[in-house]
């Protein structure tokens, strides 16, 4: 893109997180979206992504505290939040999907960002968000008969709640598509080979997945 | 998903109880160094090894358990914790599997035994 290096916005904006400027934090990577000089996947895919992994990282070698921690994933979500009401959705699909972190997963933020970009290429996406207990992930699946389920996965404490919430999604409804996400399933191919379940990496291979789906 | 991370699931908190009881007999100098929040701290860790154990397991990947215990070693290390100690607690955890868990002890003992390699950088 012409004029923005991605890896110098998300410096730039993890820069001012950490330093506690979060107005300024939010500047640097909304301005830019206001103006079409990001768009919503580079804001998610080339800016949020890269610098929640880092985050993590920073805090595993102690550099940073929980609280840091804390601080740029609700900073991340509050520009998700307002990124949501900046963007008019495209259109060109249609379908639902429920979007769901297993139980014991408390990383959220990447299924806050696929909903909007889901959204804003014309899929109802349901987010439940985090650790989201199994017999309510069926219900609400049995209530709104989505096209398919993502789920997913970053931390592998919670592998045993995804095999969990696979199964009974599976037994409730057996011609369900599921697919997974995430840290943990992208990094163990074993994950979705043992489920049984597709891997997306990204908006493009979910959108892949679900437009392969709906002309099934 | 499988009948041995089933197994170990159902015993989760007694081997992680148990595992923290070895840990302690095996290397009583860790545990005279502990209070009360360092052993609520080990205790913890003892039940996230299991849970982590659980999870490599269930789906049949010893690289999950192994990234895990690296990941875990450089976390733990950043707190000042010994990487014997984490290895020790390994030990202990399999021993406590063997005991609390036995049909899921001959596949948690080769996930534990590859963590242990990796952590002694064999």
């Amino acid at each position: 893109l012409p004029g923005v290096d991605l890896t110098v916005v998300a410096q730039r904006y993890l820069d001012h997180a950490l330093a506690g400027r979060d107005s300024e934090a939010v500047r640097t990577v909304l301005d830019p979206l206001v103006t079409h000089a990001l768009n919503l996947n580079e804001l998610y895919e080339g800016v949020l992504a890269p610098v929640a992994e880092q985050v993590g990282e920073l805090w595993h070698r102690s550099e940073i505290s929980v609280a840091d921690e804390h601080f740029v994933t609700l900073l991340n979500q509050r520009v998700i939040a307002v990124a949501v009401t900046l963007t008019t959705p495209r259109g060109g699909h249609e379908g639902e999907v429920v979007l769901a972190c297993p139980p014991d997963e408390l990383h959220d933020t990447a299924l806050r960002m696929l909903s909007h970009l889901l959204a804003a290429v014309g899929y109802k996406a349901h987010l439940l968000g985090a650790s989201t207990p199994v017999r309510d992930l069926v219900a609400y699946v049995d209530r709104v008969r989505p096209g398919a389920v993502g789920l997913s996965v970053a931390s592998p404490l919670a592998i045993p709640g995804l095999t969990r919430a696979v199964a009974a999604l599976r037994d409730a409804h057996p011609e369900l598509r599921i697919f997974v996400g995430g840290r943990c399933a992208t990094r163990y191919p074993a994950v979705a080979d043992v489920l049984g379940v597709t891997v997306c990496r990204d908006i493009a291979e979910t959108v892949g997945f679900l437009a392969a789906q709906s002309s099934r | 998903v499988n009948e041995r991370a089933e197994a170990l699931d159902a015993q989760l908190d007694p081997v992680a109880r148990r595992a923290v009881e070895l840990t302690y007999e095996a290397v009583p100098a860790y545990a005279a160094q502990l209070d009360a929040r360092g052993r609520k701290h080990c205790e913890d860790d003892a039940r996230y090894h299991v849970r982590a154990l659980v999870a490599s397991l269930a789906i049949g990947e010893v690289s999950i358990f192994v990234d895990y215990a690296r990941w875990c070693e450089a976390l733990l290390r950043g707190y000042g914790v010994d990487a014997e100690n984490l290895l020790a607690m390994f030990r202990a955890t399999a021993t406590a599997v063997r005991e609390l868990a036995p049909a899921a002890y001959d596949h948690a003992a080769v996930h534990l035994t590859a963590a242990e390699e990796a952590l002694a950088g064999r």
